[in-house]
């Protein structure tokens, strides 16, 4: 019998809404067949169903003071339900708001009052549930937000995996911090299972194995969720630009016209995201070779099905005393890792990490 | 120069104003595959004659129009070579003329504005056709009321309101004045092309549900629509034009979506369309559409040019609603696509005076 991994999520959104369906749904899942979604049913020593939920945060009204089972079904929640989620007992309590709303944002995040409530003491709250990985799921741009999010991690001796481009994993100044305190942490950026990102990535790397020179590339990505609406301020996916295209570019040695991020809200979408991908490519005898891709997928599952495997990678570090960035997992799981490495090998580290033959 | 030409001033020395000075010389000579009115009302696209410019950019004021059409950060590929058209571009009004996102593109010119009535009326500018960007709200204004005080005609081409603007339609009617626009409808652009697809699935019974036009561009009109309000401002006249195609509320979304500088003057559309047909069971459409932005706008511009020269020798006066129905995306009124075509046709032998 594995330890309950015990975790807290700040950010009840989508993402976290699939993560509690998926604890539920895989939950008898048997290790011996190929399980449809799953990239692991077993990781290392830990199943899906070692996964437990102890405390969450948000910043919705609707959401605070409910258990979290409830919770995830709450406006602007729009994630497809997929699994029942039992009663859990938690109940989500409100989180510091700092940058983590952005002004167009107030009414649809139906942002509480900080002249009504108070944020709790996260780092209370992270002790006294015996929290042991904080999975930071707020909106993209809060860097101030996740900043508190992480100094609360140290402080209260938490596991960090950070979803959101907001560099602290990827940041030596932080990094340093985790290494220092004895505590892991996995980012930056959540890398879906399938998302554009990988597929980018991929083919990429596939034009330039084969000789073809990359001339151009593009990639559009809309959709109808909070995430997509919180990001109609250029302003707030500044990080998001950096993080998705830099995951792209570092897989050409040269220089190549690029434009990728997300474009575009569109509300009727709801949760489903639609990514159009464009390359232009010379071949042999400079021949043009066109490339025109479209991925179209529900997001949030997407994002869950990678989180599932960084919590149990970070419980196995916590197992094996390891602090500091994971490079193996957050190069695999995460758009904007300390250190880039190609899918494919990521793949194998992550698998030798598992094993124990890498440290991290 | 025949007696048939027809004078224009231009403000905004774009793509589209590239591609329309281009195309005057392109079709002097044998190309006319591509024309739908190779002689519209008697008039040719070489009978198009441009007397005056304006624009802000310091890279075209003071230059010759043929030299200005070609410089940074236009990037309309060159199709033909242009004799010098001894035009000079004239600095105009900055205004509202640039966006946070274009200023670090175009650098203003140093020099004084010129005075815009002064210069329309001695060039004997006929129309002046304003290509100005997107929500430069303020810029076509003042052009406007500039035109109004010269006594030159408007052709609107940016999605800022005059023809749909009881205001202005009134000042252009009082003046005697034909007022074309607003937002100039390319041959094959997105929005006619959208609705199009809907109105032959809605011809064949297929309920339409949601469908989307994501366009990027490498046209400056791309980087000033990456300004979100400039961007929705010129998204709900697509949308509104695109869902009046259907007869019930369907979801729309459409319009300029990304910058890619490094497409030039390319312009690549995604189109997406879901309903359902016959037993509820679901259709399902994905089309991607690469075009040229600048000449895709100034193939409706010269047929609306021509337009309005022939309601001008018609003694008409305001918005020529049915020149505006077929050639721009937000007429003074709706009229569907096809009953557009058969007007403006009409419009054009005489058999509709306006």
């Amino acid at each position: 019998m594995n330890r309950k991994i015990k975790i807290a999520i700040a950010g009840l959104g989508n993402c976290a809404s699939s993560i509690l369906q998926g604890i539920e749904f895989y939950k008898n899942a048997s290790d011996d067949v190929e399980i449809p979604g799953l990239m692991h049913t077993r990781f290392g020593p830990y199943h899906i169903s070692d996964i437990e939920i102890v405390a969450a945060f948000d910043v919705n009204t609707n959401k605070i003071g409910k258990d979290v089972a409830d919770a995830i079904f709450e406006k602007p929640n729009c994630a497809v339900k997929f699994s029942d989620v039992p009663k859990t007992g938690v109940i989500v309590q409100p989180g510091p708001i700092s940058d983590g709303v952005a002004l167009h944002m107030k009414e649809s995040f139906f942002c509480y009052d900080e002249n009504e409530l108070k944020p709790v003491d996260l780092v209370q709250v992270l002790k006294e549930t015996g929290t042991q990985i904080l999975v930071n799921f707020i909106p993209v741009g809060s860097d101030k937000a996740t900043s508190l999010y992480a100094q609360a991690c140290l402080d209260a001796g938490v596991a960090f995996a950070n979803g959101i481009p907001s560099f602290i994993v990827s940041d030596e100044t932080w990094g340093k911090k985790f290494e220092n305190a004895g505590i892991p942490c996995a980012g930056d950026d959540i890398k879906s299972q399938l998302g554009a990102t990988i597929l980018h990535r991929v083919l990429m790397q596939l034009m330039r194995d084969r000789g073809i020179h990359v001339k151009e590339t593009y990639q559009l990505n809309v959709g109808g969720n909070t995430d997509f609406e919180n990001m109609k301020q250029e302003g707030r996916l500044t990080t998001k630009r950096i993080s998705k295209t830099q995951a792209v570019t570092s897989v050409l040695p040269y220089d190549v016209p690029t434009r990728i991020g997300p474009s575009d809200y569109v509300p009727f979408l709801m949760d489903e995201k639609v990514c159009y991908l464009h390359a232009i490519g010379h071949n042999f005898g400079e021949q043009p070779v066109h490339v025109n891709l479209k991925l179209s997928v529900q997001d949030s599952p997407n994002s869950a099905g990678v989180m599932i495997d960084v919590i149990r990678a970070l419980a196995i570090a916590q197992d094996r005393k390891i602090s500091g960035p994971l490079l193996s997992m957050s190069a695999y799981a995460f758009k904007h890792p300390p250190v880039q490495v190609p899918d494919f090998e990521g793949k194998e580290r992550v698998e030798s990490y598992i094993r124990g033959e890498i440290e991290r | 120069m025949s007696d048939y030409s027809i004078k224009i001033a231009v403000a905004g020395v774009g793509n589209l104003t590239s591609a329309l000075v281009q195309a005057i010389y392109y079709y002097t000579e044998g190309h006319s595959e591509e024309l739908i009115h190779p002689k519209l009302g008697g008039f040719s696209i070489s009978d198009i004659q441009l007397v005056a410019a304006f624009d802000i950019d310091q890279s075209k004021v003071g230059k010759d129009l043929s030299d200005a059409i070609f410089s940074a950060p236009n990037n309309k590929q060159k199709v033909i070579n242009i004799p010098k058209l001894n035009v000079m571009v004239n600095k105009g009004p900055t205004l509202d003329g640039i966006s946070e996102y274009t200023e670090e593109v175009i650098k203003v010119a140093s020099e004084v504005d010129a005075n815009i009535v002064e210069i329309l009326k001695q060039s004997k500018a006929e129309f002046l056709v304003i290509n100005t960007p997107s929500g430069s709200n303020q810029a076509v204004e003042t052009y406007a009321q500039a035109a109004l005080d010269a006594g030159v005609g408007v052709i609107n081409s940016t999605p800022t309101k005059l023809v749909r603007n009881p205001e202005w339609v009134k000042k252009f009617v009082a003046a005697g004045l034909p007022l074309l626009g607003d937002d100039l409808q390319s041959q094959a652009g997105g929005t006619i092309f959208h609705k199009g697809v809907l109105e032959v699935l809605h011809e064949q019974g297929i309920k339409i549900e949601d469908t989307y036009q994501l366009d990027v561009s490498g046209g400056l009109e791309g980087l000033t629509t990456l300004d979100y309000s400039r961007r929705q401002n010129k998204r709900k006249v697509k949308e509104d034009t695109i869902k009046r195609s259907i007869p019930y509320d369907i979801n729309v979304a459409a319009g300029t979506t990304d910058y890619l500088d490094f497409l030039g003057s390319r312009r690549i559309g995604h189109y997406w369309i879901k309903g359902s047909g016959f037993l509820g069971q679901e259709v399902k459409i994905d089309i991607t559409m690469i075009t040229d932005d600048g000449s895709n706008g100034a193939a409706s511009l010269v047929d609306a040019i021509r337009a309005a020269k022939i309601a001008l020798a018609r003694g008409k006066s305001g918005p020529i609603i049915n020149v505006c129905a077929h050639l721009f995306k937000g007429p003074p009124s709706y009229i569907s696509r096809t009953d557009a075509i058969n007007r403006f046709s009409e419009f054009i032998t005489g058999e509709r005076d306006s």
